[in-house]
């Protein structure tokens, strides 16, 4: 058992189990941002209203700055950037069942906001303080450009949710997510997550953290209608139970597959191959 | 009602900045919005020219008259400095024709 108190510079100072569970996370949080980004930037033109447009802009670009600092960091873990970057198949990618194909509706584009992006930001927050301190920095200041894509999201569901077609499309949009987002921090058994907490890199375990996670998005989706989580006791719980025989700690994700074609293509940078410099 | 969105309520909402603690608010432009949650994204994500120490926003029909009888924000003038400059308005400040 390590001193939990001493910090750690960089991930060579890690043990083996620690850095591979520590790269693994972030891998997969740098893969969501990566295509959450291409799916905030599909709707800068014809959202809703020219401000929410700009919001979709400021949103991807967000994103994509995230997914780039993230990725940046894995060198040190024994990653190739540019290989992750560039040269996946669908099945390499760690990024949420969700991102997989494109949505089609405006309540999809605000159930990737509200849920899978809080999420993400929820897990970001584990690491604010974590002993490897490499990652303070970087964790500050993606939290707070994250605190506009929450209100934005948590503004827009109470929005759509004053009328009754704005119910049923938000119940069905988040209800498809939902799963999906719920089962991002992993069983509560998951092997990186006890890892990570454990080592005091992250501050919470997958319990704690999805629990954080639901106290942050219950009370918002409670007064839009929705009964996806409810507060007992404990806190905050959702009743729904991702299919865990399904999991991947690695890919935090529950089903097989990955991005689907067009997403690949469009995430890997396809077309833009030729213009790529070494 | 609003032809974007269909939905009935949206408001413009004065926007207001200042780079400095030791600055004045400047008036930097408006958005529209359904509720103050978006007008607040919506401000800080369209007039991101400054690294502003403070922004608000306030709903434009909040704002009392002083000395003239129409709503403040309305008559012409010179555009808030997020949309030009005084430089660019043919009329003294605060006589421009009506928006």
């Amino acid at each position: 058992m390590s001193d939990t108190k001493t910090a750690y510079k960089s991930a060579s100072e890690l043990s083996e189990e620690t850095r591979n569970a520590l790269g693994a996370l972030l891998l997969a949080l740098a893969d969501n941002k990566r295509l959450l980004g291409i799916r905030y930037s599909d709707w800068i033109l014809g959202a809703p209203s020219v401000e929410a447009g700009i919001a979709c802009s400021a949103m991807a670009q967000d994103e994509w700055g995230h997914g780039r600092i993230v990725y940046s960091m894995l060198k040190d873990f024994g990653f190739d950037p540019h290989h992750l970057e560039h040269e996946r198949e669908a099945e390499e990618y760690h990024s949420a069942g969700v991102l997989d194909s494109d949505g089609t509706s405006w309540p999809e584009l605000i159930a990737l906001n509200f849920l899978l992006d809080t999420a993400l930001t929820v897990q970001f927050e584990t690491l604010h303080e974590s002993r490897f301190e490499p990652i303070h920095y970087k964790v500050r200041k993606l939290l707070d450009e994250e605190r506009f894509h929450f209100e934005h999201g948590r503004g827009w569901t109470a929005r759509l949710a004053e009328t009754e077609a704005g119910r049923e499309a938000l119940a069905e949009a988040f209800g498809n997510a939902w799963t999906s987002c719920l089962a991002w921090f992993g069983p509560d058994d998951d092997a990186i997550a006890t890892v990570l907490a454990t080592e005091g890199i992250v501050s919470g375990d997958a319990a704690a953290t999805r629990g954080r996670w639901l106290a942050r998005v219950g009370p918002v989706l409670s007064a839009a209608g929705m009964d996806l989580a409810r507060e007992d006791a404990d806190g905050w719980v959702s009743d729904a139970e991702p299919n865990w025989s399904a999991w991947s700690t690695e890919r935090r994700r529950v089903s097989t597959g990955g991005p689907d074609e067009d997403t690949l293509a469009r995430v890997r940078g396809d077309r833009n191959r030729s213009l790529l410099i070494d | 009602m609003t032809m974007a969105t269909g939905l009935s309520d949206e408001r413009i909402y004065e926007v207001f900045a200042r780079k400095n603690r030791v600055d004045r608010f400047e008036h930097v432009g408006t958005v529209t919005a359904p509720n103050p949650d978006l007008a607040r994204v919506y401000a800080w994500q369209t007039y991101d020219e400054a690294k502003w120490f403070e922004m608000a926003v306030a709903p434009r029909d909040s704002f009392y008259a002083v000395n003239l009888t129409q709503r403040p924000f309305t008559l012409g003038g010179p555009p808030p400095v997020g949309e030009g400059s005084a430089a660019d308005s043919d009329s003294p400040p605060g006589y421009g024709t009506p928006a």
